[in-house]
């Protein structure tokens, strides 16, 4: 690289997986079970001070893989290291105090909110189970985690019902964060908002990523918000990582044919452009996860497919920098 | 000053008062709209604006215990209904007018096939027999490019993906042979290669078959794909209305420049989003003034005290004092 490396360069990963898989065991229509592999052979890494998006349709894995990497999820193969030190061979103690490094915020903030507590008690609920601080110290922290996101008094004494869908987000945010943690796993946070509140806070997030040196993995399918977050994009298909590049280059660069049909399929607000746009779309639907196609997963949409996408899956293979692709013709 | 073809639907004023859970709520406040034959409509708002329930009056489909007040006047084709109230009136117009939802996974019926809802819907229009209801069903499920049509027809709801149940939806719709199809969301719930699908499908079906189309959507993005015109809705009231290309290219309103200053882009011309300050104003109160002036960065005295009208003449127009000709 020609610019001077970052601190973070040589920092070591705040979280590695390496080899990840998730499988699920869900009926079949017929009787019996089936094995559904939501994740399949991930390996990433999160940096300090990176914001990496993991990206892709329903069902491509990608809120699966956030809950592994808080640990609210058991990987069936593969590990996750903290700090490289295995999740999972961390007695209890310091289990505990890796998973408040380790923050979840998600989609429905009403639904994440007890909605008999006030909102203050909900933010404050998260030390109260760590045991961190006094009581003084507690209260102190919560307010002063609130001002962080935006909202004063008047909000913390209110109930979930009185506030709207914006400064619920907040709230959960807020919740998230009061444990100060290292790494906060945001799935879709967005998504139940109307534009201008999206806006508004994925500005927040960068902001408090900046003050209080968080790491994001921030999940979503809008392409256009991970745009205003992220710094490195991990694309997902039917449980595996297709592409992974910085986020700058990505939106230009993106070479998988997977990426490049989901970047060409988000509505762009240009009545000329957008038409053009609309006559280029990927046919079919994503495949069942339970029977995924053999080889590579996307073989059955894509436009490039040839014999051998049938028979060898593609392994992500380094490009240019560290831009990563599955794939055998890009 | 009248227009070429008459118009196949017509909105006068039309004004909803809902209760909810916050009171009552004035959610459309003196909607107009013309729709021309074989037109398409895009009506663009955020949560709150009215768009979704300025529609289902049209269609009557309020739910009647919520409804506190309707008023105004619809027309479609040569037949005009002065009260929306009336509970016979959504089946007279469901003859004209079709509509398919956000969610079409729970408009379908859960313990019912795909078949006898569809046969269920062109027994009722169509006065067929089963029979041949169903091979007619067969036809409108490879009209929306259904696979395999057979496997559809036995299928329940749950055995389809999203995207197959708003093509089930669609076809079921259609099926009805409207002259006005009414899109709310269509394709909100749907993932965006799916989504550019469906979009692609109702325009070409909606371009074959000649009928008109409203279509409702948050995302400006949905609207540039497929509308000829736009109305941009706001606290209930339509404050800009154009074509597409005028009113993308040169917003006149404030509030339609700054709803496309907040939508991102994720192609090259992508600048930063801008974020709206303030929030929708307080629907319960009868606002006096343009309601959309404690958030307008170019507020004149005059918006505090008169409601500036959205110019009745054809073309681009916006309801805003700053607008030439607008003066009091």
């Amino acid at each position: 690289m020609s610019i001077p490396a970052s601190p973070s360069d040589f920092a070591l990963p705040l979280l590695q997986l390496d080899d990840v898989c998730v499988d699920f065991q869900v009926p079949k229509a017929q009787g019996g079970k089936a094995t559904l592999r939501a994740v399949r052979n991930v390996s990433l890494q999160v940096m300090p001070g990176e914001s990496i998006a993991l990206v892709g349709e329903s069902g491509c894995g990608k809120s699966t893989l956030g809950r592994v990497m808080v640990g609210l999820i058991e990987p069936s193969r593969g590990s996750v290291l903290y700090r490289g030190r295995a999740m999972n061979a961390l007695n209890r103690r310091d289990q505990q105090s890796a998973r408040r490094m380790l923050q979840m915020v998600f989609q429905n903030p009403y639904g994440a909110l007890d909605p008999r507590f006030r909102i203050h008690r909900s933010v404050r609920e998260p030390l109260d189970i760590a045991g961190l601080g006094s009581r003084a110290e507690r209260r102190e922290k919560v307010a002063r985690v609130l001002g962080l996101v935006g909202l004063g008094p008047r909000h913390a004494a209110a109930y979930p019902k009185q506030l709207s869908g914006g400064q619920l987000q907040r709230v959960g945010i807020a919740r998230a964060i009061v444990t100060s943690p290292e790494v906060l796993v945001c799935d879709e946070v967005t998504s139940a908002l109307d534009v201008s509140a999206k806006i508004q806070i994925t500005e927040l997030l960068v902001e408090l990523g900046r003050e209080l040196n968080v790491s994001y993995v921030f999940i979503s399918h809008d392409l256009g918000i991970v745009r205003q977050v992220a710094t490195r994009i991990a694309v997902m298909y039917l449980g595996r990582i297709v592409e992974l590049m910085d986020a700058a280059s990505f939106y230009r660069g993106a070479l998988h044919p997977y990426s490049r049909a989901l970047l060409n399929s988000v509505p762009i607000p240009d009545p000329q452009l957008q038409r053009d746009r609309l006559s280029k779309i990927l046919v079919g639907e994503v495949p069942s996860p339970t029977d995924p196609p053999s080889g590579c997963a996307f073989r059955s949409r894509c436009p490039l497919a040839q014999n051998i996408c049938r028979e060898v899956d593609p392994a992500l293979t380094p490009r240019k920098g560290s831009h990563l692709v599955a794939c055998h013709f890009c | 000053m009248s227009r070429a073809p008459a118009p196949i639907l017509s909105v006068r004023d039309l004004h909803v008062r809902l209760w909810t859970k916050f009171g009552v709520v004035r959610a459309v406040n003196g909607v107009s709209l013309d729709l021309a034959p074989g037109e398409v409509l895009g009506i663009v708002g955020e949560s709150g604006s009215g768009k979704s329930i300025a529609m289902l009056a049209v269609m009557g489909l309020l739910d009647a215990a919520l409804v506190d007040a309707v008023a105004g006047s619809v027309t479609v084709g040569d037949r005009s209904w002065n009260d929306l109230t009336e509970i016979e009136a959504w089946s007279s117009r469901s003859e004209d007018l079709a509509m398919i939802f956000q969610d079409a996974q729970t408009a379908l019926n859960p313990v019912l096939t795909i078949e006898a809802q569809i046969v269920e819907t062109l027994k009722a229009r169509h006065g067929l027999g089963r029979k041949e209801a169903r091979a007619r069903a067969i036809k409108l499920l490879e009209a929306v490019r259904i696979p395999d049509p057979q496997r559809c027809l036995s299928s329940y709801p749950h055995q389809l993906s999203g995207g197959m149940c708003q093509r089930v939806m669609i076809a079921m719709a259609v099926g009805c042979e409207p002259k006005v199809l009414i899109a709310d969301e269509p394709t909100t719930a749907l993932d965006v290669t799916v989504q550019a699908q469906i979009l692609n499908l109702i325009s070409e079906i909606q371009r074959e078959s000649g009928m008109s189309l409203v279509i409702i959507s948050h995302d400006l993005g949905v609207i540039a794909s497929i509308a000829d015109r736009v109305h941009v809705m706001y606290a209930g009231r339509i404050v800009e209305k154009g074509t597409v290309q005028d009113v993308f290219a040169a917003p006149r309103h404030p509030y339609t420049q700054a709803l496309l200053a907040c939508t991102t882009r994720v192609d090259d011309e992508a600048a930063a989003p801008r974020a709206i300050p303030g929030a929708l104003p307080d629907m319960r109160e009868a606002i006096s003034g343009c309601p959309f002036r404690d958030r307008c960065p170019i507020v004149l005295p005059i918006c505090a005290t008169e409601d500036p009208e959205l110019d009745a003449v054809e073309g681009h127009a916006a309801a805003c004092w700053r607008m030439p000709g607008a003066d009091p």
